[in-house]
C-alpha cells in the first residue's frame, strides 16, 4: 500500500505540481470574479464578463484537474506508455497499481468539485455538485480503464481520451432533472457502470502485466486496410519515377485514411441531419448556414488535394517537429513531407469530429428550453456559434499541433492534454464572448490566435538555430513567403465580402493549409547548410 | 565466483509463440547462483523475450518459470524485490532528478542502503541534480544501472545494456557489473548481441537462435571443446561433406573451414577414410562459434 501510494504521489502529484498550482490559480481567479460580481452594482457592463470567465476558469480547472491522473508518458514515440511500462517492473502488486493512483484521482475530482461549488452556485445556481461530480468520477475511472487496457499503443488512448472527454463534460454539464430524487435515482446505475470500469481497469492491467494481452486495441489491421487496401493490393508493377513510388508509398495511404475519413464523417453528419434534425428542427435541417458547414468541411479535402500535388514534391510544415525531422531526412525530403501532410490533416481531421460532435450535442438539448417549448431563434444563435467554433477550432487544432510536438521535443509532460486544455478553454471563452453582431471582435481573437502560434514556432525556430539544426535563411524565406500568401488572402478576402464569421473562418483555414506551400522553398534554402 | 547449488533461474520447457512465429521454443535453462551469464543471440533470437518471462512480464503459454523458486506471473512482488533490472530502452521518468529518482526508488526496497547508493552514485560520475531527460545516452544508462544496483539485488538482469553507447562508456558500466558481482557475489544475466563483451565478462553463456537454445555452458568449457579445422578433400564437392561433429562448414569445394565441437577425432578419421587431409586445426574464436551456431537453428 505505502508502495503504491508512494507511485502515486511522485509520478501523479509531484510530477504534475505546476498543474496544481495553476488549478489554485484558476481557483482563485474565479473566486475573485465571483467575489466582484457580489459587491457590484446589478447592471455593470462587466457582469456577464465576470461570469463568462469564471464559468470557463471552472472547466479549464476540470479539463486540467484530468491531467494529472491520465496515466500517460509518451517520451521518444507513440509506442509505448513508458510509465505504466516503468510501473510494471516495481515490485508492486498490479491491484494496488490500478486502484491508489485511482482513488487519489476520484478523491481529487471530488474535492475539485466541491471547491468550486461555492463559487459556482453564484453563477449558475442549481447545478447539482453530486450529479457533477459522479459523471466526473465516472470520465475518470474510464480515461484510467482506457490506460491499462492500451498501454501499448498511446495514440489510440488519446483519440478515445479525446472523444471521451468532452463527452463526460458535455454529460456532466447537461440538462439535469429538476425532481431530486429521479436524479439521485440516476447515480445508481453511474456507480455500477464506475464499479464495472474499476473491475475492468484490474483486470485490464492483470493481463496486460503478464503478457496475457496485447496492450492494443486490434485495430492494427483495418489500419492497415486503411491505408494500404488489402493483401491483394500488392503492386507489382515498377514505378515508372521516383515521384510515382513516393506518391505510392506516402501520400496514397495518407489520402485513402483521409478521404475514408471525410466520408464516414460526412456519412455520419448526413445520416444525422436527415434522420434527428430533420424530423426535430426541420427549421434548420437544410438551412443556408448548414451548406456553409459542409463548404468549410470541403476545404481539407481541397487542402489534401492540393498537398498531393505539393507537398510530394518537397514542403514541410516549419513547426512541426521540424528539428528532428529536418536532422534525418536531408535524403529523403519529399517522403517526410508526404508523411507530414498525412499526419497533419489526419490530426484535423481528429479536430474536426471533436468539434463537430458535443455541439451537435449540445445544441440538440438546448433545442429544448427549460419550459419545454422549441426555441428556434435559440437554436439558430447557437449554429451561428457552432459555425464559429468549428471555424476556430480546426485551427486551433492544427495550431496545438506544432506547440505539442515543441513541447515534446522538450519533455513537457501532458503536453497534448495542455494543448487540448487550451483549445477547450478558448472554445468556451468564444462561446461565452457572444462575438455575433460584431465581426471586429472575431477578428481580434484570431489574431490573438496567429499571435500565440507565431510565438510557439518561434520559440522552435530559436531552439532549431541554437542548435544548428536550421540556418537563418530558413526563418527569413518562410516568413517573406508567408506573409505574401496571408497579404495575397487578405486582400482576395477584402474583394470577395461574405459575412465576418465566415470570412474569418475562411482565413483561418486557408492560412496553415496555404503556408505549406511556402515551405519548399525555405527547406531548400536550408540544404546548404 | 562460488556457485550454489540452488538455481535463481529454472525455465523448464518454456515456449511462446506470436501468431505463427516461434518467439521461444522449448527453451530449458537453469541458471546457478553468482557469476555472470552472457546471453546472446542475433537480433529477434528471442532474448528479450527470455528475459520477460524471468520478469513475468510475459506468462509462459508452455512450461514453467520460476525465479527463486517463485512463480514470476503469480509472486511479482517476491520477485521483483530480489531483482534489478536494466532494459534496453532504460526507462526512467524523464521529468526526475538523479537525487529524486533515488529517493523514489528506495521506498520499494526495505533492504536499501543509501550510502551504497551514494557510492554508487559518485563511481558512475552521476550528478544528483541532473534530470534524466538532460542526460547523455551513456548517462542515461549508467543512472538505469545505478538504480538496478543500488537495492543490493541478489539478482541483476540487464538487456542489452550497452547498445547504442560509446566504447569508454560501455567498458564503464561493464566494470560497474564485474566488481557488483565481484563484491557481493551477485547473479548476472547479461543479453547482448556485442560478442566481445559478452566474453569478456560472462562466466557462462547461452545462445538462442530463432527462439531455441542451441548452446549452454561454462565458457570456457565452450571455448576449449570447440575447434576451428580447415580441411582439403580428395575431390572438390559441390555440398557440403556430413563428418561427425560439424556444426558448420564454409567454403569449398575442394577446401572447407569447419568448427566442431566435442572430441574432433572421429571427425578427423571419417575425414581420412573419405580420403581428406586436416590443413590446420585451431581454437575457434568466441564468434566464429556464435555464427557457426547461428547458422544452425535446429541443433542442440
Amino acid at each position: 500500500m505505502k508502495m503504491a501510494l508512494n507511485v502515486a504521489v511522485w509520478e501523479l502529484l509531484w510530477k504534475n505540481r505546476l498543474v496544481f498550482a495553476a488549478l489554485i490559480a484558476l481557483l482563485g481567479l474565479g473566486g475573485v470574479m465571483t467575489f466582484a460580481a457580489a459587491h457590484a452594482a446589478p447592471d455593470a457592463y462587466w457582469l456577464p464578463r465576470a461570469r463568462s470567465i469564471t464559468m470557463v476558469s471552472f472547466l479549464a480547472s476540470m479539463f486540467l484537474g484530468f491531467a494529472p491522473f491520465s496515466l500517460m508518458e509518451t517520451p521518444g514515440g507513440w509506442r509505448m506508455n513508458s510509465m505504466i511500462t516503468r510501473w510494471y517492473v516495481l515490485p508492486v502488486r498490479t491491484g494496488l497499481l490500478v486502484f491508489v493512483p485511482l482513488l487519489i484521482a476520484a478523491l481529487f475530482i471530488a474535492l475539485l468539485v466541491a471547491v468550486w461549488m461555492p463559487v459556482l452556485n453564484r453563477i449558475a445556481p442549481g447545478l447539482d455538485g453530486v450529479h457533477f461530480t459522479g459523471v466526473l468520477v465516472l470520465g475518470i475511472v474510464a480515461v484510467h480503464a482506457l490506460a491499462w487496457t492500451v498501454p501499448r499503443k498511446p495514440s489510440q488512448f488519446w483519440i478515445g481520451a479525446a472523444v471521451l472527454l468532452p463527452v463526460v463534460l458535455v454529460l456532466a454539464l447537461g440538462p439535469q432533472d429538476e425532481d431530486l430524487h429521479r436524479r439521485r435515482g440516476v447515480l445508481i446505475p453511474l456507480a455500477c457502470i464506475t464499479l464495472l470500469l474499476v473491475a475492468f481497469a484490474w483486470y485490464a492491467a492483470r493481463r496486460n502485466r503478464c503478457g496475457d494481452w496485447p496492450g492494443e486495441l486490434p485495430l492494427d489491421r483495418p489500419w492497415q486496410f486503411l491505408r494500404q487496401g488489402g493483401a491483394t493490393s500488392v503492386r507489382r508493377r515498377d514505378f515508372r519515377s521516383r515521384t510515382a513510388a513516393l506518391l505510392w508509398s506516402d501520400s496514397l495511404p495518407a489520402f485513402r485514411l483521409t478521404a475514408f475519413g471525410w466520408l464516414s464523417l460526412n456519412l455520419v453528419l448526413f445520416l444525422y441531419f436527415s434522420l434527428v434534425m430533420q424530423r426535430e428542427r426541420p427549421e434548420l435541417a437544410f438551412s443556408s448556414r448548414l451548406l456553409a458547414f459542409i463548404v468549410i468541411d470541403l476545404l481539407p479535402m481541397i487542402g489534401l488535394l492540393w498537398l498531393a500535388v505539393w507537398g510530394i514534391f518537397s514542403g514541410c510544415e516549419p513547426s512541426a517537429g521540424f528539428r528532428t525531422r529536418l536532422s534525418d531526412f536531408r535524403a529523403t525530403l519529399p517522403i517526410t513531407s508526404g508523411i507530414l501532410a498525412g499526419h497533419k490533416l489526419i490530426i484535423l481531421f481528429l479536430g474536426w469530429c471533436l468539434v463537430w460532435m458535443p455541439p451537435l450535442m449540445l445544441s440538440n438539448w438546448y433545442d429544448v428550453d427549460v419550459n419545454g417549448v422549441a426555441a428556434p431563434e435559440t437554436a439558430a444563435r447557437l449554429h451561428l456559434i457552432m459555425a464559429r467554433f468549428m471555424a476556430i477550432s480546426a485551427y486551433l487544432m492544427v495550431g496545438a499541433l506544432p506547440l505539442f510536438l515543441w513541447g515534446r521535443l522538450n519533455g513537457f509532460p501532458n503536453l497534448l492534454l495542455a494543448a487540448m486544455c487550451t483549445w477547450a478553454f478558448l472554445w468556451i471563452l468564444l462561446a461565452n464572448l457572444g462575438t455575433e453582431g460584431d465581426p471586429g471582435r472575431l477578428w481580434i481573437l484570431v489574431a490573438a490566435l496567429l499571435v500565440a502560434k507565431i510565438v510557439a514556432a518561434a520559440a522552435g525556430l530559436a531552439s532549431s538555430l541554437r542548435s544548428g539544426h536550421l540556418t537563418w535563411r530558413f526563418p527569413v524565406i518562410l516568413f517573406a513567403g508567408w506573409s505574401i500568401i496571408a497579404a495575397f488572402l487578405v486582400w482576395g478576402l477584402s474583394t470577395w465580402q461574405t459575412d465576418g464569421p465566415y470570412a474569418a473562418a475562411t482565413l483561418v483555414l486557408c492560412l496553415p493549409l496555404a503556408r505549406l506551400a511556402w515551405c519548399p522553398f525555405a527547406i531548400a534554402a536550408n540544404r546548404q547548410r | 565466483m562460488n556457485a550454489s547449488v540452488d538455481p535463481v533461474i529454472t525455465l523448464e520447457h518454456v515456449s511462446r509463440r506470436y501468431g505463427a512465429k516461434v518467439a521461444l521454443g522449448d527453451v530449458t535453462l537453469s541458471i546457478p547462483r553468482g557469476g555472470v551469464l552472457g546471453l546472446v543471440g542475433a537480433n529477434g533470437a528471442g532474448k528479450t523475450t527470455l528475459i520477460k518471462h524471468i520478469l513475468g512480464l510475459l506468462r509462459a503459454q508452455e512450461g514453467r518459470v520460476r525465479i527463486f523458486g517463485f512463480n514470476p506471473v503469480t509472486e511479482q512482488v517476491a520477485v521483483l524485490q530480489r531483482l534489478g533490472y536494466v532494459s534496453e530502452d532504460r526507462d526512467l521518468p524523464p521529468w526526475i532528478t538523479v537525487g529524486e529518482l533515488l529517493r523514489y526508488i528506495r521506498s520499494f526496497y526495505p533492504a536499501w542502503d543509501p550510502d551504497y547508493a551514494e557510492r554508487l552514485r559518485q563511481q558512475l560520475q552521476l550528478v544528483a541534480t541532473a534530470r534524466i531527460r538532460t542526460l547523455s545516452k551513456g548517462e542515461l544508462a549508467k543512472a538505469a544501472l545505478l538504480v538496478a544496483l543500488a537495492h543490493r539485488p541478489e539478482l541483476l538482469v540487464l538487456d542489452e545494456p550497452s547498445s547504442g553507447l560509446d566504447p569508454l562508456v560501455r567498458r564503464e558500466l561493464l566494470e560497474a557489473v564485474v566488481r557488483a558481482v565481484a563484491e557481493e557475489g551477485r547473479t548476472v544475466l547479461f543479453s547482448s548481441h556485442l560478442l566481445d563483451e559478452v566474453a569478456r565478462v560472462s562466466d557462462r553463456v547461452a545462445m538462442l537462435t530463432a527462439g531455441r537454445l542451441v548452446l549452454h555452458g561454462e565458457l570456457d568449457a565452450i571455448m576449449e571443446s570447440h575447434r576451428r579445422i580447415v580441411v582439403r578433400l580428395k575431390q572438390s564437392e559441390p555440398a557440403p561433406p556430413r563428418l561427425p561433429g560439424t556444426i558448420s562448414l564454409t567454403g569449398g569445394p575442394e577446401e572447407w573451414t569447419v568448427i566442431c565441437d566435442g572430441n574432433v577425432d572421429p571427425f578427423i578419421r571419417g575425414l581420412r577414410q573419405d580420403g581428406g587431409e586436416v590443413l590446420e586445426d585451431t581454437d575457434a574464436t568466441f564468434e566464429e562459434i556464435f555464427h557457426a551456431y547461428a547458422a544452425t537453428p535446429t541443433r542442440t
